[in-house]
């Protein structure tokens, strides 16, 4: 028995030593641990590939190029349309018809080609698709091959849709650029099946049998025509020597370029982008940048902040007076990744010229540069015929993709060891006790060894990409000392577990901003070998001088005004409760639309505090928009608001939303706001670990308790969330309260509902979650949930998107489902989630002209119009910016996927709402001191309420007098 | 009676150059604060809702506030419990610190009186404070005793009444170092140090006697300058608490009168009952201030 354990500790030295002595070879082929691998494999395509790959290792790349039209599609859903003839398409923008082609026009609908495959090997896939007026979501697909996912697992796929300016950059009445909309394209657009997240540059390889193959697309975003489906193999891309050789060679390709040529296209004038939020931008700082004025806000720069995540593309229309050679360049920089450079595909008509045009690579630069695409001093010489050609830049994962991978599995894994600890040792572990956390966990020195070795190796990789990202990476190596001391001294390791932890978010943080590949472009151009360069600075005193005329200008320019003209009394006041960006959203849409239309004037001003001063000084607007539910009541009881039910078409707004959520805004009979933003809370699962701990995700609040008591045994952590000190949140006792079908007020909202059982039921329900459960009262969601020492939560729907956006090592490992529901007397659940809602009201100062008030609210509540301005706010915000419109057809609208956009739509229209009084501030703050009261200082749910319920009462009955209403 | 007031114009008119260059400071300093403060009088005889035309209701606003208003005592408590602790406490500290400092090397001086003068010049940084004393279980103090295994739960600081007021004072302690101690500091500078060596040969033994016989009664202004300005703000504690325990705070534990008038002017739209809050704060500010001015005109050279 010794012998073996000698023996086993032997071999294990030898291979821990063989190990750390060749990083190198642990770099190539990271070895990965056998346990965690499985799981990262199930979820990680990428990761999959891999081993997709070197299965099929000896598989060849069968050269050539096979097209597959909607004539070999044998099976398909019945709404596919198979043999289309693309009328859909005949609008003034199709470039040709072709016919047939296949239409999926609803998600969730396949097709599936039979295919002929004269050698069995690796081919890639593309796709000829045109995308149709859809949602501005890119088309989105998972692929079957021969029955089968391709690496195992589920594999999405992203079709990028095609948009143009509708119209070019025009000017306001201040002489300020305005951008133009965006419109999509209807054209055909050939791509290759390629990874998402930018972690291969390569389009995937599948592997096809030889003789009858069946390739089956599932449409999870649809709205598209295809074509036909392309299997092929490039030759090997020439390198630039060889194509320069075989031009020069070529006697046909004449040279007349003059010795000066300079043929450039600004940034801004992109002919196509993919993505509608690569609009032009302003730079305001370098005089040289064309066009500038240090007056005017110009658009002078394409893809500031906005062109980084691998897959988007711009593409540029030059045009050449003669046939020749000429050199690319362009005036941009990178000045967002600090330390790193980004990469960029550069296609010239479409195509990859050579080898060296695939990865270009930007640096890191504070100030503009010209970057002339070549070696330095020796820019490639391109061959281009006389006339107008593309240049087309795709922004990819670079050499870091692999990086920002092998760092996801590492943080997926490091997570994964926490949580394993936290499930020994508890969230608060004892310090003074021995968890001998080795024995419990029987791999974990394997799994640390394991991860040490990887964390320095993938640090090393990145570190050889750059000069200066040094500092950056040393969380790296921080954990992997940690690790290391970990190893060293076990018994230190619970009570530094908090510190471990928040090292791996900020990994994470870290690993989040290196896939992103920013790149700001000024002008291109194409110029003559013998041309000089343009200037990239403008030189000091220039500068000086810009500078000096900016600041100036700025004494008499008003950049806050956003109306370009005042139009004196007629116009319409109307505050904006938001920012700049989404206020210049509402101007715009105002001036393309509602004005042309009505003629009736608007002039907008961004106001978010002061309503109550304003009014008092009479400087009030006629209609603000998105302000909080309870002001409409309290400004309505104090006779300053409009009644809006008595306006004509109020019945017909009133429909656009779900039931009851009128209820906020209506006082004495008369309702005094209409809706535009509402936000509701849905429960969060990491269904991973739930499925570890074996149990399902609860539908009730009983299964709720359950499940919770199941986690917590595993030393895990529940989260049901009460806001903080500052800003505390209700919303789960409205729930509670909306789901015992109890409400907070009586018939006539004299006095509070509190004392019925159902609320006495509610309120201890709410409080047990922190006395009987312990649930902990405040809490960081997104750290929590992402390490999985949070499995479940509740949390506002939106926070779907922070998740996607800043968790992705978790992707796939989530759900998003409805808020637990009551079990009703009839054996029905009760699912309903209180809402907050944000509104648009009008004042009674805006007198002759509450006709017009009425219809521009009318108009901006509207489906169309909430639609359009959701869309552009998600364009300017991106993704975590999302827009939670009211308005039920818009919010169908929104960017959701059809699964996520049920839940929510289930959600959203199965809410109720809580009245409001003139007292509700003290009804309010009373609930949050009877929580206080109960978790804080152990007082008895029932008691508690009952004692506030008396001052509460006493706060209505004085306002009620105050106001004259008893 | 005529005849001084055309003398008063003759005055006036003989040093016009004078006046004039007062006028900035006096019209801003009339406009906004002296009829700021008689309109708040005003008001607070009557019912007005910020919106509507206020009506005039006598002496309802303050019976209700000394006999209807369980609140206010609680604010009125508080206020009390901040100003006798954080005032005096404050403006010792000050001296104490400023004193120290005094005894520095030129630039280690300079560098300390920054580092004391920061909380101050540095706006809304005691927000910070908030994360210090977050009740979420990695919250700086709680992840720390609950590390040492004093505390097994994290408490939540800042909405269970028992430690709320102690960490408000705190806070308000901390970030009440400043014009004060400054002025201390330019007081300590200007004592002639003539005085010292008169006072050395005089007999004094001790640096306290030093301090106490003639640092301080040379600094006179400056004492009664800082005295102000320390009850001003005693007195108006305020923002430190909305931002760091919620407003109004849990069973308005951490309520002070400033917070008070900031609910039933803002939040309950109650602007006449706030304006009589208000001239009761300023009246008894008037108060304390001329009490301390007479002590310490008494005990100064002033």
């Amino acid at each position: 028995m010794k012998k073996r354990i000698r023996t086993t500790a032997w071999i294990t030295t030898v291979c821990l030593m063989a190990g750390l002595c060749l990083p190198v070879h642990a770099e190539n082929q990271p070895a990965l641990p056998e346990t965690a691998v499985e799981i990262v494999a199930q979820q990680q395509v990428a990761g999959n590939y891999r081993t997709y790959l070197e299965n099929h290792g000896d598989a060849t790349y069968p050269i050539g190029r096979w097209e597959f039209g909607s004539d070999y599609i044998t099976k398909a859903s019945d709404k596919v349309v198979t043999n289309g003839s693309a009328e859909a398409l005949n609008k003034e923008e199709a470039t040709e018809k072709r016919s047939p082609v296949s239409l999926f026009t609803d998600n969730g609908v396949y097709a599936e080609w039979t295919v002929s495959v004269e050698e069995a090997g690796l081919y890639r896939l593309a796709v000829v698709y045109c995308g149709l007026d859809g949602k501005q979501l890119d088309i989105e697909t998972e692929l079957t091959i021969n029955g089968a996912v391709p690496f195992g697992t589920t594999a999405r796929f992203l079709l990028p849709r095609s948009y143009k300016d509708e119209g070019s950059i025009y000017q306001d009445g201040l002489g300020n650029d305005v951008r133009p909309m965006k419109v999509e394209v209807m054209e055909w657009i050939e791509r290759s099946l390629t990874d998402k997240d930018g972690v291969y540059s390569e389009p995937y390889a599948f592997y096809f049998e030889k003789g009858t193959n069946t390739i089956r697309l599932d449409m999870v975003q649809a709205d598209v025509a295809i074509d036909k489906i392309v299997l092929y193999n490039e030759k090997e891309l020439p390198t630039y020597k060889q194509y320069n050789q075989q031009n020069r060679a070529d006697k046909t390709k004449v040279n007349k370029v003059k010795k000066d040529a300079l043929h450039t296209v600004e940034g801004e004038n992109a002919y196509r982008v993919t993505h509608t939020v690569l609009n032009p931008s302003y730079d305001r700082q370098s005089a040289l940048t064309s066009p500038q004025d240090p007056a005017k806000l110009k658009l002078n720069t394409i893809g500031s902040g906005n062109w980084k995540m691998p897959g988007q593309t711009i593409t540029w229309q030059i045009t050449v007076d003669q046939p020749g050679y000429y050199q690319l360049g362009m005036r941009a920089r990178q000045n967002l990744v600090r330390g790193f450079f980004s990469s960029r595909n550069i296609y010239i008509d479409g195509e990859l010229l050579f080898k060296e045009m695939q990865e270009v690579e930007v640096e890191y630069s504070s100030g503009w540069k010209i970057i002339m695409i070549g070696k330095e001093n020796d820019p490639y010489e391109i061959y281009l015929t006389a006339g107008t050609h593309t240049i087309t830049m795709e922004a990819v994962g670079g050499v870091v993709g692999t990086s920002v991978q092998e760092f996801e599995e590492i943080i997926f894994e490091l997570n994964e060891m926490y949580r394993d600890m936290i499930m020994v040792t508890g969230t608060t572990p004892d310090t003074y006790r021995d968890y001998k956390l080795e024995q419990e966990i029987p791999d974990l020195h394997k799994r640390m060894k394991n991860l040490i070795k990887r964390l320095r190796a993938a640090k090393k990789k990145i570190e050889s990409y750059t000069s200066e990202g040094g500092s950056n990476v040393a969380t790296a190596e921080q954990i992997a000392q940690q690790l290391e001391s970990f190893i060293e001294k076990p018994r230190s390791v619970p009570s530094r577990l908090a510190n471990f932890q928040s090292n791996i978010s900020s990994l994470s943080g870290y690993v989040l901003s290196l896939k992103e590949q920013p790149l700001e472009v000024d002008y291109l151009f194409f110029k003559s070998p013998k041309a000089a360069l343009p200037k990239a600075e403008a030189g000091f005193f220039t500068q000086i001088i810009f500078r000096w005329n900016a600041f100036i200008s700025s004494f008499f320019e008003d950049y806050s005004q956003l109306s370009d003209e005042d139009y004196g009394d007629d116009a319409l006041e109307v505050w904006v409760g938001l920012g700049r960006d989404q206020t210049q959203i509402i101007k715009d849409l105002t001036e393309n639309f509602f004005t042309p239309q009505t003629k009736v004037p608007v002039n907008l001003s961004l106001v978010q505090q002061g309503l109550i001063e304003a009014i008092a000084a009479g400087k009030g607007p006629d209609v603000m928009l998105y302000t909080d539910s309870a002001t409409p009541v309290n400004l309505a009881a104090r006779n300053q608001l409009v009644d809006l039910s008595k306006m004509d078409g109020f019945d017909t707004v009133k429909s656009w939303y779900t039931e009851g959520i009128m209820t906020p805004f209506t006082y004495n009979g008369g309702v005094y706001a209409i809706p535009l933003q509402q936000s509701v809370s849905m429960l969060f699962c990491r269904t991973d670990i739930l499925e570890e701990i074996g149990v399902e995700v609860p539908k009730t609040w009983d299964e709720f308790y359950l499940v919770t008591t199941q986690i917590q045994k595993k030393k895990l952590e529940v989260g049901v969330p009460v806001g903080t000190a500052i800003l505390p949140n209700n919303s789960m006792f409205d729930t509670l309260l909306l789901q015992n079908n109890a409400t907070y007020y009586n018939e006539d909202h004299s006095a509070t509902a509190f004392d019925t059982e159902e609320a006495m039921k509610a309120f201890k329900q709410w409080t047990e979650f922190y006395t009987k459960y312990s649930l902990d009262v405040e809490f960081d969601f997104l750290n929590r949930f992402r390490s999985g020492q949070m499995p479940m939560a509740i949390q506002d729907y939106m926070m779907y998107n922070t998740l996607a956006v800043a968790a992705p090592e978790i992707r796939g490992l989530w759900t998003m489902t409805a808020m637990p529901g009551t079990i009703q007397a009839d054996g029905t659940i009760n699912g309903t989630a209180a809402s907050t809602v944000m509104c648009a009201i009008m004042l009674e100062k805006a007198g002759d002209k509450k006709e017009n008030a009425f219809r521009f609210m009318q108009w901006f509540a509207s489906a169309d119009v909430q639609t359009e301005y959701g869309l552009a706010v998600e364009n300017v915000l991106g993704e975590g910016g999302r827009y939670n419109p009211s308005n039920l057809e818009a919010l169908e609208n929104m960017n959701w996927s059809n699964e996520e956009l049920q839940k929510i739509r289930q959600q959203v229209t199965t809410s109720e709402f809580i009245p409001n009084i003139p007292a509700t501030y003290y009804i309010t703050r009373n609930i949050t001191n009877a929580f206080r009261a109960v978790v804080n200082k152990g007082l008895i749910p029932r008691e508690a309420l009952n004692s506030y319920n008396l001052d509460m009462n006493s706060e209505i009955t004085r306002k009620r007098i105050e106001l004259g209403l008893e | 009676m005529k005849k001084y007031k055309a003398g008063l114009w003759k005055e006036v008119k003989r040093n016009r150059d004078l006046y004039l260059m007062l006028a900035p400071f006096a019209i801003l300093f009339t406009i906004f604060t002296i009829c700021s403060v008689v309109m708040a009088i005003v008001l607070g005889f009557t019912d007005f809702n910020m919106v509507e035309t206020p009506s005039f209701v006598g002496w309802e606003n303050f019976t209700r506030i000394f006999l209807d208003d369980d609140v206010f005592l609680i604010a009125a408590r508080n206020t009390l419990i901040f100003a006798i602790i954080t005032g005096p406490v404050s403006y010792f500290l000050c001296l104490f610190f400023a004193w120290m400092i005094n005894e520095l090397p030129h630039y280690l001086r300079i560098l300390m009186t920054f580092v004391f003068y920061i909380p101050s010049i540095s706006g809304s940084i005691y927000v910070v404070w908030s994360y210090i004393f977050s009740g979420d279980s990695y919250g700086l103090v709680n992840s720390t005793l609950m590390q040492l295994g004093i505390i097994n739960e994290p408490i939540l600081w800042l909405t269970d009444t028992r430690y709320m007021l102690a960490i408000v004072i705190i806070v308000q302690l901390w970030a009440s170092l400043g014009t004060s101690f400054l002025s201390f500091i330019a007081g300590l500078q200007g004592v002639d140090g003539a005085l010292y060596e008169a006072g050395a040969i005089d007999g004094i033994r001790t640096r306290f006697q030093e301090l106490l016989l003639i640092t301080l009664p040379s600094m006179g202004p400056q004492l009664m300058f800082a005295a102000v300005m320390q009850i001003g703000q005693a007195f108006s504690v305020g923002a430190i608490c909305n931002q760091l325990v919620g407003f109004p705070s849990t069973d308005y534990a951490a309520h002070t009168i400033v917070t008070h008038i900031n609910d039933h002017g803002t939040t309950r739209f109650e602007m006449g009952y706030a304006c009589a809050l208000a001239t009761i704060l300023f009246i008894v500010m008037v108060l304390t201030n001329t009490v301390i001015r007479k002590v310490l005109t008494k005990k100064t050279n002033l």
